[in-house]
């Protein structure tokens, strides 16, 4: 081992080696972990199925969580959203496009600094054939300021799909799951605090600039980079139109038709499978009114050996809420 | 579940838990969170094994990769780095436990491949048929991969601006 490798195995946590002493936390988590199994078990043997452990409750209930089965063989209600469908438009998709743009810009801008959204993500566990669970997602509201202080507050959605299973707890829709305060300079984010672009070249570049895409880059992750961009940005309607108008160039972006997001608003779908040779399909949904930016949404369609979840499923969405907070 | 079971998966957390620990550390910057997702995955690995799943450090590691992945989509700092982590592409920040800021600063420079391989080898101190079965390559290309993170992060440091060489303790006094 040379001087910088030695440097660099003592930048690691002090004390922290493979076979140091556990922790006082380390072990008082093993006696919680195996200390209610053998009732447990025994529940699980008589009916088939796994209860989770009160001792597992508290990471439990950290929600949003859950995990799939097989979808063709478990009602997909029990577990995770349910696909979305979509309603072919009649009109060609550049048509679509340019209508949504249009109607984006003659959106007047919404300065805010909150940002407000659902949001629910599966767990994967690698090899699990766990048939747990409900789907509850989260309510997340950013408030920032101008000094870039400001907080982010996630509490406990309703219970969307699914049900608790016996011995399993869900949070009560609004209890407070996490609050994280940042004083000024200190908020975290990818993009930096000038207004994002109002024209279709300019946002490609903006993109590109902030999130790190290059030239390989595919729709599947200007996809991404929008949603990100959303996830800190109120976007007037002239840049939601700036937005429209980038993908609308972009290869294989389609517009899928329309479908009702999460929220059950009805809005239009536009869709891409660039991404990890068409394992995920993005979605962002557009209100068709307004161009405004309702939901983004990933599904796994299959073709990842490392993500062993059956497929196709729903991965991750985002559901964006304008109404300001309180 | 029986004793032996319940001691067969004392020993497997003995033998793990800094281990696990450890990586998430290097993922997630927050020793306290990392705490967490720890102690989470060895809750999933418990159910594992209860409904008769093997349990193994590869796939424990890949838990706790899922469960890093899931902490970055709940601090809703950046999907884009969760769904790396989906896609097995961690780790995501050079955690900041140490204070030697010219190796943070050499580190972030490389990529995530670099980086987790520098980590599993000299934080982790995971040997190379460990690595090499976490990710799923040979022992040849571990150490390919590990020279090659070598090299780099030598080259960063080594291209580096050197830190301002500190006051003797007389320039001190002389400087107020």
């Amino acid at each position: 081992m040379d001087d910088l490798e030695r440097r660099f195995a003592l930048a690691r946590p002090k004390g922290l080696t493979r076979d140091a002493p556990l922790s006082d936390r380390a072990e008082a988590d093993l006696v919680s972990i195996l200390g209610d199994s053998p009732k447990r078990d025994r529940r699980a043997a008589a009916d088939g199925r796994w209860r989770w452990p009160a001792a597992a409750l508290a990471a439990a209930a950290a929600l949003s969580v859950l995990a799939v089965v097989n979808i063709g063989q478990v009602p997909v209600a029990a577990a995770v959203p349910p696909a979305l469908e979509f309603v072919p438009l009649a009109a060609a998709d550049h048509e679509v496009l340019a209508e949504l743009s249009v109607n984006a810009r003659e959106q007047a801008a919404l300065p805010s600094t909150a940002i407000r959204y659902e949001s629910w993500s599966v767990t994967i566990v690698p090899g699990s054939d766990t048939s747990e669970l409900f789907v509850q997602p989260e309510e997340v509201t950013l408030l920032r300021d101008s000094r870039d202080a400001g907080e982010i507050t996630v509490r406990a959605g309703g219970l969307r799909w699914g049900a608790p299973a016996d011995g399993q707890r869900s949070a009560e829709p609004g209890e407070l799951l996490r609050r994280s305060t940042y004083q000024a300079g200190e908020f975290p984010r990818l993009f930096p605090a000038d207004e994002p672009p109002v024209n279709a070249a300019e946002m490609r570049v903006y993109l590109q600039q902030n999130l790190g895409l290059d030239a390989t880059a595919t729709a599947g992750d200007y996809f991404n980079g929008v949603r990100d961009l959303r996830n800190e940005w109120s976007l007037s309607g002239a840049q939601t139109a700036a937005v429209i108008e980038m993908l609308a160039v972009m290869p294989g972006v389609q517009v899928a038709g329309t479908t009702q997001d999460r929220l059950g608003r009805t809005g239009v779908a536009l869709v891409t499978t660039s991404r990890s040779g068409g394992a995920f399909r993005d979605v962002l949904i557009v209100d068709a009114d307004t161009g405004a930016l309702l939901t983004s949404e990933v599904d796994y369609l299959g073709g990842l050996p490392e993500i062993t979840l059956p497929f196709p499923t729903v991965l991750t969405y985002i559901a964006w809420k304008d109404t300001p907070p309180e | 579940m029986d004793d032996a079971a319940a001691a067969e998966f004392s020993a497997f957390y003995r033998q793990n838990h800094n281990l696990i620990l450890l990586a998430s550390i290097g993922r997630v910057r927050d020793r306290h969170t990392a705490e967490d997702i720890t102690s989470e995955a060895f809750h999933i690995a418990w159910r594992h094994r209860q409904r008769g799943g093997e349990l193994s450090l590869p796939w424990l590691y890949g838990v706790m990769r899922n469960l890093v992945g899931k902490e970055y989509r709940r601090s809703a700092r950046s999907r884009r780095l969760a769904e790396r982590v989906i896609a097995f592409e961690p780790p995501l920040e050079f955690p900041a436990e140490s204070d030697d800021e010219p190796l943070h600063s050499a580190m972030r420079k490389l990529r995530p491949g670099d980086r987790e391989i520098l980590f599993m080898a000299y934080w982790e101190e995971l040997t190379g048929p460990e690595i090499a079965e976490i990710l799923s390559i040979s022992q040849e290309n571990v150490w390919v991969r590990l020279s090659r993170a070598r090299a780099k992060l030598r080259r960063e440091f080594e291209q580096a601006p050197l830190p301002p060489t500190p006051l003797t303790s007389t320039e001190a006094v002389a400087n107020g």
